[in-house]
């Protein structure tokens, strides 16, 4: 039995809804005025609910998935997690650490890369520069670092870049450097937080190798890793959590997917037109169905949508037959297995209705 | 030890970053020929009421600016930080370090004492050459003088509390395009350039209000020996020192509970 590392119950954040204008442009330097009226008043403003008693638990060397759409409360969670911020309600512990009491000593177990991190190096400043910064930041709270930074570069394949400034790295290189800040410094428990934003198909195969073989197998760490992309992570992971509207609505393991796969198929099909349109013609075939846009093809008017039906709800000429009724022009239409992308696409659109 | 340390690697990192360090070079130069361009039009303009009231016009002004200067960059250091570590995202890699933020915010500190010193010799230099000028200070009082620069920190910092609380408790964060038009107008208020007695009534209303006005005052009085009533500007100053430190402390101390709850200091991560 693995040992647990992240244990957190019924975890609630608030958030103030309506931001004010900001009164420093009219006030100048008396915008202090406002700042004691402001606290007086505090109490007056409305909240909203970006996270709603989330539970969960992470066990040592395991790389678990957090999917969700944005604003799902992803990256709020992986704040409390971090120590960064603190919950409203519930109660955790990371490495039998408090998440109030201790959160100082959590950061030094836990490293968040966040979802732009490349934003926070000095871009005037070189590769190497950049990153004996982070060593030093990293030293400075007592986490030594386990790898030079010429064998990080290695890792990353940005050796040749060392004496570059950042600024003339390209997005991806930036965001492989980001992962950098784990690889100098050893913590138990790393969280990344959309860390495939933005990478090409190749830079996420090269990440994913990164994260599987170095971070996991060679540093032994336990791994959460968010993205709303199902497909980015459904290969990384051992479990993987669904958030949705602050709420974790759903644990997948290979077991309930193969369950969902037995109930369900896939009809994906491509079609030329205007999305709104189509999507409602779609919608009056298959009724109560799911059906949901997959990608989008350039000139953004070939679009693949995918529909989630109860398996042998339709033979294929009664599709077809239907789709000419209501004028649909497609590419090729398909019948498929199901993948994690559609069992979370069911889950999310089954909350919503 | 180590806080000097981590001071050190902060000022390292700024000053590694040169095209900081050249902007604010260029800056201090452009405010540096403003302050020769007012002080010109003044003693021009009004050569001969000033003769009366003042022995040496130079010297006089240049106290003004300089001990303004020191008490700006205290005073502004604080939210200069802040709003510096939020927008080059320098918190987003620093808070999630165990690491005190305040190693950081003492690095801008000094950076901006040395940027203001070098202001001073620039100012001094252009003084020397353009305006004859003659360094003539002696300390009258170095009791007074200790005193003066005790109180005045405490009320700058006092004041700057103030104003960097506001950067999370406001959600201050853009600054105010108003901001360097005010600190003009508080220079001139606080009599950096003319003294208080040649300003109207109701200007000299709002001076009054003004700690750097004290500040200004008894400086010119320790060094120059200029005619104040001492006893009456160092009881205001301590008045307003406690006051604003203690204002200061507290909205602080809010802000900073209130960013840890919100996580405001934060932007990308």
């Amino acid at each position: 039995m693995r040992r647990k590392v992240i244990e957190v119950y019924n975890i609630s954040k608030k958030f103030r809804k309506n931001p004010r204008l900001e009164p420093s442009v009219i006030l100048g330097r008396g915008h202090w005025i406002v700042a004691i009226i402001d606290a007086i008043r505090e109490k007056s403003y409305e909240y909203i609910t970006v996270l709603d008693k989330v539970s969960l638990t992470a066990y040592e060397n395991e790389i678990l998935g957090i999917v969700g759409p944005n604003g799902a409360g992803k990256t709020t969670l992986f704040k409390i997690l971090s120590g960064i911020l603190f919950p409203d309600e519930g109660y955790g512990n990371i490495l039998g650490l408090d998440l109030i009491k201790d959160f100082q000593k959590i950061k030094r177990v836990v490293n968040i890369i966040g979802t732009c991190e490349w934003l926070t190096f000095y871009e005037d400043l070189s590769v190497r520069e950049n990153l004996e910064f982070i060593q030093k930041i990293y030293a400075f709270s007592g986490i030594k670092p386990v790898r030079s930074i010429d064998r990080v570069l290695e890792i990353l394949n940005l050796k040749e870049r060392i004496d570059e400034k950042v600024r003339k790295l390209s997005s991806g290189m930036r965001q492989k450097l980001a992962i950098a800040k784990c690889l100098i410094a050893y913590t138990p428990i790393i969280l990344l937080d959309e860390p495939f934003r933005g990478l090409d198909i190749l830079a996420v195969r090269e990440l994913k190798e990164i994260i599987k073989n170095i971070l996991s197998k060679e540093n032994n760490t336990t791994i959460l890793i968010s993205s709303h992309r199902l497909s980015y992570i459904e290969d990384l992971c051992e479990r993987i959590l669904i958030m949705n509207k602050g709420k974790i609505i759903s644990s997948i393991n290979v077991e309930k997917l193969k369950e969902f796969s037995k109930k369900f198929m896939i009809v994906e099909l491509e079609v030329y037109g205007i999305y709104s349109e189509i999507l409602n013609k779609l919608k009056k075939i298959f009724g109560h169905s799911i059906v949901y846009a997959f990608s989008f093809k350039h000139p953004y008017t070939r679009i693949v949508f995918r529909v989630i039906l109860a398996r042998r709800e339709y033979s294929i000429s009664d599709l077809l037959d239907k789709l000419s009724k209501y004028n649909i022009r497609y590419l090729y239409i398909e019948v498929k297995d199901p993948i994690l992308e559609d069992y979370f696409t069911y889950l999310i659109k089954n909350g919503d209705r | 030890m180590r806080i000097i340390e981590r001071i050190l690697v902060f000022l390292k990192i700024d000053f590694q970053n040169w095209v900081y360090t050249l902007s604010s070079l260029v800056t201090i130069c452009i405010e540096v020929l403003i302050d020769n361009i007012i002080f010109l039009l003044i003693f021009l303009g009004y050569k001969n009421v000033l003769s009366a009231y003042i022995e040496n016009y130079t010297n006089y002004v240049l106290i003004g600016l300089l001990v303004y200067d020191i008490l700006v960059t205290i005073e502004k250091s604080l939210y200069g930080a802040l709003r510096r570590g939020y927008w080059n995202c320098i918190f987003d890699a620093i808070l999630f370090a165990p690491s005190s933020f305040l190693p950081y915010v003492i690095s801008h500190l000094i950076e901006n004492l040395l940027f203001s010193i070098l202001r001073a010799i620039i100012l001094v230099i252009s003084f020397f050459l353009l305006f004859g000028l003659t360094l003539k200070f002696t300390i009258v009082d170095p009791i007074l003088a200790f005193l003066v620069t005790a109180l005045s920190t405490i009320t700058m910092v006092g004041l700057g509390l103030i104003e960097a609380s506001t950067f999370i408790l406001t959600n201050s964060k853009r600054g105010s395009p108003l901001s360097h038009l005010l600190d003009f107008i508080i220079k001139v208020l606080s009599g950096a350039y003319i003294p208080l007695q040649l300003m109207p009534v109701y200007i000299r209303l709002i001076s009054y209000f003004l700690p750097h006005t004290y500040i200004i005052g008894l400086y010119r009085y320790v060094l120059l020996g200029a005619s104040i009533n001492v006893n009456l500007f160092l009881e205001i100053l301590i008045i307003q020192s406690l006051a604003l430190i203690t204002l200061g402390y507290t909205l602080f101390k809010l802000a900073l509970r209130r960013a840890r709850e919100n996580a405001s200091l934060l932007l990308w991560i």
